[in-house]
């Protein structure tokens, strides 16, 4: 017997485009709330993910109990006594409510046969233990997402498991809802199971865990550390700890500048909510907020993907009806850069010059509407060169560049539309600390060019250091607008403040 | 279930349309409820509703087999040859036939799970199996059926229960206990799961690997069952058995309520939906109309019935 | 090992090589591949079997599939017919009659699949037999065969005693469809929307439009690939089309066209037509059994998948290698 449930010795994983963990050790006692926290992109979840088999480690073993397992698939996960909820949703859309709560009795193989009945006794009682009421019968498309949540940690918990890991389990759940959560992991520890606890939110963190472990840029930050030896302040030192890695960029006068977007009360069909804010030329501004907070999808009604119902647009002053994608691009010059470069940015199995001759369609075409390749090339090896894209050659498939490069071209995809406005949706998530040094120094000589800027993000280290105003949203609404100090400490006092108001 | 429930259920609205047509058919013809032809609707309603639920099994984990049809004639020409050229027993020879049901169903299995496993890939390696086994068929038989079938064999799926033939009770047999599989048995629910979302499924340690093969293996074995059928019903065994198969299965369970992007079923809709295929097929034949409007009405009903299913959906 | 993973990198080979190995055992096996008999009605059966396989490969170049190909075929033959026969329409007029039924029936399919909200497989089978078992009803299963004389002889044209006129049609078409393909607005977007739907709506490319049209597109060609199909027979025949379906997916994927979307070489399926036609071609002279013809289409299409697979694996593993050498 050892003194550990779980010890992770050396974890290095590499996925295609990116070195995601590297060499990562730490252990957890048994019956300890050992929180893991570290930024977006820091490789939590995959360290996640390995544990719970879904990922083998690239090098390194893992612990179970003292002795060394290779665990190889979920279902090895749970016969250790290792139980998880993702970050991601992973219910069964047309499953009930017992039924997936007892998922993995199923999905392991556990049970052969199914008994109805006790199958609802046990989920009315999995669900009593995280304040759920539902009834066990009801199909779950309808559920609201924080409902979802509860029941996938209901899922979870419903295995008698030693260990269990919860990815951000308040990250898309109410107040009342994450207060519920927290006091089953307590109970729970009480009961002697370990858990492993990520959360963006520090004062969960210092509210459960016992213990500590720093990750940033899929490395380990110090030792494991007691939770008690810590505060706020040292804990966010720890986590961003590049302050002096990245350039905080100079604040900047914008009194006299015109405004070029302007949102009076606009809302549409699925955000009813009125919002309004300004942005002025050549200014940098910062969305802040939670994963789930509504700013994507604040940014698709601007660019007319789900089309502004009520309230006013204005761009340059004028009031404008934005009713497509292609509309807002080449009428207005506004684009939009996604957070998810590979599910909605790139085109992977192309070239770099074909990723980028799709939306230089018009200036790359001769007359009579030929394709002229030089003319693309030419264009492609400009942003090459002007934003320093590291590849061979521009022949290259996007698929085999780094994370930071594929950012990069997505960046140089918005420029080839000469915006004057660019929305850019978490720029560096799963990005290395010095390509994100450059991207923001992109961003920042962008924004001098006089082009405008809105940078969404959840790094708050991110917005401080380059943001000029940072607008904070939650739950769908913009509940404060404040003027950067580029102190980080006071900035994230008064963020903090704005969203617990 | 109050009526309102069962009034808005995919069931109620498929009986209605088949309660309408056989009524048109009854007023046309005045025998059309005469017990021979009930007995042949059920005959045929037999082959097409096993048909209809091998697909079904496909469909439910999120791919789909294109070579149930070869699959059945495969079964049916060993079967068939072992009796008629080695005197197999048949007994023996029907366990042959369900054995080369399963064997298909490995090949198709591995092939797939190779190939990345649903959508997709599914189709096109299906396809192209269907291909080989058709070719194998007719290099077997250079394209001759097999015509000396002992009596024993026809009698099983040919005999009537009153107006009710053999077949019919077999189909049900099947069905139900394809119903228990899904509503009742881990592996049943695994293979929904993993229909439903099969990034979630693996996270939670459902194996691809063999809910693939198991999908595989049994969507074949019920193909056979299918084949080794139409040869009882028939009398010989023809090497072009389940040509005309690939639209009646994906159509039979879709019509019946069987959700199309996988992880959920309705067992007994896949009769229902064979139902309704089966009398428009013997309606045609009935009214004397020319065979080739039995294509044409397929493809219209299924794409009405298809149209119907998706604005009730999006009334929701 | 090595110079074997350049080769399949390099998409061409992977079709080039084993038509230099076939040609080569035929030529050295069989007395009778060489003599311009034979070799004209190999090139008389190319021009078909390359139009269908591009037919096809416009859809794949969506991530999406025509399994209505045949079917699209005879039912624009049957407009031909009649055109011909029935109205005695001029040729040119004929033809142009039957392009337009193939664009009207891709046209439907296109428009059903972007906004019916139904599964496009479920369309594409539905409208198979739709189409197929109207070309049925309209002629009760009557071929068409009172044809122009001028017309059919074009189908059966010699010349320099060795190559038939219509493999100058498909050749024509091959490369009208690289043009489109790689220097017309609409092949690009056709393939930005097969690699990525969102990324190309995120990019201004309108999807709906970009799919309805590369649909109408493949109606079109598989109108061509049946008329030329009819002049080479003389009639219009209702088994047209009846064995293209695995056809017109196996030729693209031996030219190099990614199954998964977003990827296609017209080069390719030209060669890869070709080679599908030496490979019937070699089972007839070698006297094997015609039926192992369908075997050995369905072996050709598994191994094809084959290697798009290890295309795809090597795609993963050069990205690899650049993380590490980054690091």
């Amino acid at each position: 017997m050892s003194e550990y449930i779980l010890e992770l010795e050396s974890i290095t994983k590499i996925f295609p485009g990116v070195k995601a963990l590297d060499d990562v050790s730490f252990k957890i006692k048994k019956g300890e709330i050992h929180a893991l926290v570290g930024e977006n992109g820091a490789g939590k979840s995959t360290l996640i993910n390995i544990i719970s088999g879904v990922f083998e480690p690239t090098k390194g073993q893992v612990k179970v109990d003292g002795r060394p397992e290779k665990i190889t698939n979920p279902g090895k996960a749970f016969d250790l006594g290792i139980g998880v909820v993702h970050q991601e949703r992973n219910l069964i859309d047309t499953f009930n409510v017992a039924e997936n709560i007892c998922f993995m009795d199923v999905s392991t193989g556990k049970s052969k046969l199914i008994d109805k009945e006790a199958m609802k006794q046990k989920a009315v009682k999995d669900m009593e233990r995280v304040g759920l009421d539902l009834d066990p019968g009801q199909g779950i498309e309808e559920l609201t997402s924080g409902k979802k949540q509860m029941l996938e940690i209901a899922r979870a918990m419903c295995m008698d498991s030693k260990v269990l890991l919860l990815d951000e389990p308040t990250a898309s759940i109410s107040l009342t809802e994450a207060d519920q959560l927290l006091k089953t992991v307590k109970q729970l520890r009480e009961e002697g199971v370990s858990i492993i606890y990520i959360s963006h939110k520090l004062e969960e963190i210092f509210e459960i865990a016992d213990s500590i472990t720093v990750i940033r840029d899929g490395k380990n930050v110090g030792q494991t550390l007691p939770a008690s030896s810590l505060d706020k302040d040292k804990l966010i030192e720890l986590m961003v700890g590049r302050k002096h890695v990245i350039e905080t960029y100079a604040n900047r006068e914008f009194e006299s500048a015109p405004v070029v977007l302007e949102a009076d009360e606009i809302s549409s069909k699925k955000n009813t909510i009125p919002k309004s804010f300004y942005l002025k030329k050549g200014e940098i501004l910062g969305w802040y907020g939670l994963v789930g907070a509504g700013r994507t999808e604040f940014a698709r009604e601007i660019i007319g993907i789900d089309p502004v119902r009520k309230g006013t647009l204005k761009v340059k002053g004028q009031e404008v009806k934005i009713g497509s994608y292609e509309e807002a691009f080449q009428k207005y010059k506004i684009c939009y850069i996604s957070e998810n470069r590979k599910e909605e940015g790139l085109f992977l199995q192309h070239s770099i010059t074909d990723n980028i001759g799709i939306i230089a369609l018009k200036e790359i075409c001769s007359r009579g509407g030929f394709i002229s390749y030089k003319k693309q090339d030419e264009i492609t090896e400009k942003y090459k060169k002007s934003l320093s894209i590291k590849a061979k050659d521009i022949f290259v498939e996007t698929a085999s560049l780094s994370g930071g490069n594929q950012q990069k071209i997505c960046i140089a995809k918005g420029l080839c539309v000469n915006p004057e406005i660019m929305i850019i949706d978490e720029p560096t998530v799963g990005i290395d600390v010095n390509t994100k040094g450059e991207i923001h120094s992109l961003i920042y000589e962008l924004s001098n060019q006089g082009i405008s800027v809105i940078v969404i993000s959840s790094d708050m280290g991110e917005l401080v250091q380059l943001a000029d105003r940072i607008i904070v949203f939650k739950d769908h609404e913009i509940k404060g607008e404040l003027e950067n100090n580029k102190d980080y400490g006071s900035m994230s006092t008064k963020v903090m403040g704005s969203i617990l108001l | 279930m109050d009526f309102k429930k069962i009034r808005k259920s995919n069931g109620f609205s498929v009986s209605l349309i088949i309660i309408c047509m056989i009524a048109v058919m009854c007023i046309i013809k005045r025998n059309y409820l005469s017990a021979d032809n009930i007995s042949a609707l059920l005959k045929v309603l037999a082959v097409t509703s096993l048909v209809g639920s091998s697909q079904m099994i496909s469909i439910a984990s999120g791919g789909m087999n294109v070579s149930i049809g070869s699959t059945g004639a495969m079964s049916a020409i060993f079967c068939g040859l072992l009796m008629q050229n080695a005197g197999l027993p048949v007994p023996a020879a029907i366990f042959i036939g369900l054995l080369t049901g399963a064997g298909c169903g490995v090949i198709n299995g591995l092939l797939i799970y190779r190939n990345g496993g649903v959508g997709v890939a599914s189709f096109l390696t299906t396809l192209a199996t269907n291909s080989v086994f058709t070719g194998i068929i007719y290099m077997i038989t250079t394209g001759h059926g097999v015509s000396k079938i002992p009596a024993s064999f026809v009698a099983i799926g040919n005999t009537k229960l009153g107006a009710i033939p053999t077949s019919m009770i077999v189909m049900l047999v099947i069905l139900i206990l394809i119903y228990l599989l899904f509503r009742y048995t881990g592996w049943g629910k695994q293979i929904l799961a993993f229909g439903a979302n099969p990034k979630s499924a693996e996270l939670y340690g459902i194996s691809r690997f063999r809910t693939i093969m198991r999908v595989n293996i049994l969507a074949s074995v019920i193909a056979a069952v299918a084949g080794m059928m139409v040869v009882m019903r028939v009398g010989t065994a023809q090497p072009d058995i389940g040509s005309d198969w690939m639209l009646q299965s994906f159509a039979a369970p879709l019509i019946g309520g069987t959700r199309q992007a996988g992880g959920k079923v309705n067992v007994f809709g896949v009769i229902l939906g064979a139902f309704v295929l089966t009398i428009i097929q013997n309606a045609l034949v009935h009214l004397g109309v020319d065979v080739y409007w039995t294509e044409l009405i397929n493809g219209v009903v299924i794409i009405v019935i298809m149209a119907l299913d998706r604005l009730r959906s999006m009334k929701k | 090992m090595k110079k074997v993973k350049q080769l399949l990198q390099a998409d061409l080979s992977s079709v080039i090589v084993p038509i230099i190995v076939i040609f080569a055992i035929l030529a050295a096996t069989s007395e009778g591949f060489l003599s311009s008999y034979n070799m004209y009605s190999v090139l008389q059966s190319v021009p078909i079997f390359v139009i269908v396989g591009l037919a096809q490969m416009v859809v794949l170049s969506l991530g999406q599939m025509n399994l209505a190909v045949g079917s699209i075929g005879v039912l624009s033959s049957v407009v031909f017919g009649i055109a011909m026969q029935k109205w005695g329409l001029p040729t040119v007029v004929c033809i142009i009659a039957a392009c337009g039924a193939g664009l009207l029936q891709g046209y439907l399919q296109g428009i059903m699949v972007t906004k019916s909200g139904i599964n496009p497989f479920i369309i594409s089978l539905a409208l198979l037999s739709l189409y197929k078992g109207l070309a049925l009803v309209i002629t009760s299963g009557q071929p068409f065969s009172q044809l122009s004389e001028g017309f059919k002889t074009f189908g059966n044209i010699k010349v320099l005693n060795l190559f038939p006129a219509t493999i100058f049609v498909a050749v024509l078409v091959g490369v009208t469809m690289f043009i489109v393909i790689r220097y017309r607005k609409l092949g690009k977007k056709l393939l930005a929307c097969g690699s990525n739907g969102v990324a190309a709506v995120y990019s201004g490319v309108n999807y709906d439009k970009t799919v309805i049209a590369g649909h109408c597109l493949s109606g079109v060609l598989c109108a061509v690939a049946a008329i030329l199909q009819v002049s080479r027979f003389g009639s219009v025949q209702l088994s047209i089309g009846d064995d293209w379906m695995l056809t017109s997916f196996v030729v693209p994927v031996l030219g190099g066209t990614l199954l998964s979307g977003g990827k296609v070489n017209v080069i390719g399926t030209f060669l890869g037509g070709f080679l599908m036609v030496l490979i019937n071609n070699a089972i007839v002279l070698w006297g094997v059994s015609s039926y192992a013809t369908n075997a050995a289409v369905g072996i050709i299409l598994l191994l094809a998948y084959e290697v798009d697979r290890m295309r795809k694996k090597m795609m993963t593993n050069q990205a690899k290698n650049a993380v590490e050498k980054e690091g």
